[in-house]
């Protein structure tokens, strides 16, 4: 008799909210810093992350999708693409959002981002 | 053909106007042959010819095949030629002609001036602007390492924090996009990968942030919601 077709895992749902995870602890010490100094801006942020974290709409573009070397980075063992967010003009934070999973993985923050390139 | 510089067009009191200062589209008038100063981006393109600013062969034929296509931008539409008296006497159609891509207008002394909107003369500008900056930061990729000087890439100038195969591909990248941008497209995918590329080459200067980001993250942390 042959055997009935496996079960196919429920997809996942394609909208609503992103989880926002660290990808590291270190990743998550700089996020609590970040939010003791600044609340109302890392709610914003993490609002921002939860809702819309690949929404590139504001003029002037704040939401950057890095280029190589830094495009991609291993999560768990999932290469990401590595997305930054201007949260001000010396704030920055980066993460890798997992389309798959709908986690948004953070992986640095920083407010007082050194602008060596200007 | 040589563009030599704008002026804004007289405007009238009816708001619905487009040559009214508050008009979505505002008109200029182009002044064209000779006369006056050449504005800056297009007599810098002309000079391009005169020297000698790009050695891959592959990257002149790239400049080369842009700047003819901001040309075709510049001289495209209908070339309807009116006298300066028809501005009062059939200003309608001038303006309709100009809106709809250019009017050509010649005053009493033979001077040529277009009437064009505003946005595309600025466009034009835009990409040609862009082109140089491509221009110099290639040449500045193209010397040897220790003859560059961030300085050499003008307003690229972040670029050079990068890798140099990093940085060519930069120039690659952008190029290619502002080709695509001069051929009718639109030019914010042009700023999204300026951007993106800026973004990177900020992130890469600093050593802990580049640290940070390049790092594998063997064991995220699952368990925890920000």
């Amino acid at each position: 008799m042959p055997k009935p077709p496996a079960r196919l895992e429920a997809p996942r749902a394609a909208t609503g909210p992103w989880t926002v995870r660290p990808a590291s602890a270190r990743a998550q010490k700089e996020w609590d810093q970040a939010t003791a100094a600044e609340p109302e801006l890392m709610s914003g942020l993490r609002e921002r992350l939860r809702l819309r974290p690949l929404d590139r709409s504001d003029n002037p573009n704040r939401t950057h999708q890095l280029k190589p070397p830094l495009a991609e980075k291993v999560v768990g063992g999932k290469r990401l693409p590595q997305w930054q967010h201007e949260l001000s003009s010396s704030g920055r934070v980066f993460y890798c959002p997992d389309r798959t999973d709908r986690v948004v993985w953070v992986t640095k923050v920083n407010l007082t981002h050194p602008k060596q390139t200007d | 053909m040589d563009l030599i510089a704008t002026v804004k067009l007289a405007s009238g009191g009816d708001p619905g106007d487009p040559c009214h200062p508050g008009a979505a589209r505002p008109l200029v008038f182009r002044r064209l042959h000779s006369g006056a100063q050449a504005s800056r981006p297009i007599a810098a393109l002309r000079s391009f010819g005169r020297r000698q600013i790009v050695r891959s062969l592959v990257d002149t034929r790239t400049i080369v095949r842009m700047i003819v296509r901001m040309r075709r931008i510049a001289e495209s539409g209908p070339q309807v030629a009116y006298q300066a008296t028809d501005l009062a006497r059939h200003h309608r159609a001038v303006i309709d002609a100009a809106r709809s891509g250019q009017a050509l207008l010649r005053d009493k002394d033979g001077t040529t001036l277009v009437l064009a909107p505003a946005a595309d003369i600025e466009r034009t500008y835009e990409i040609a602007e862009l082109a140089l900056e491509l221009i110099r930061a290639r040449q500045a990729v193209d010397r040897e390492t220790e003859q560059r000087s961030a300085g050499l890439y003008g307003d690229l100038a972040w670029l050079s924090v990068l890798p140099d195969e990093v940085q060519r591909r930069c120039l690659d990248e952008l190029t290619e996009a502002l080709l695509v941008a001069s051929s009718g497209m639109s030019l914010r995918p042009v700023e999204l990968l300026l951007g993106d590329w800026r973004a990177t080459a900020e992130a890469w200067a600093d050593p802990d942030t580049r640290e940070a980001l390049v790092a594998e993250e063997a064991a995220p942390l699952v368990d925890v919601e920000l």
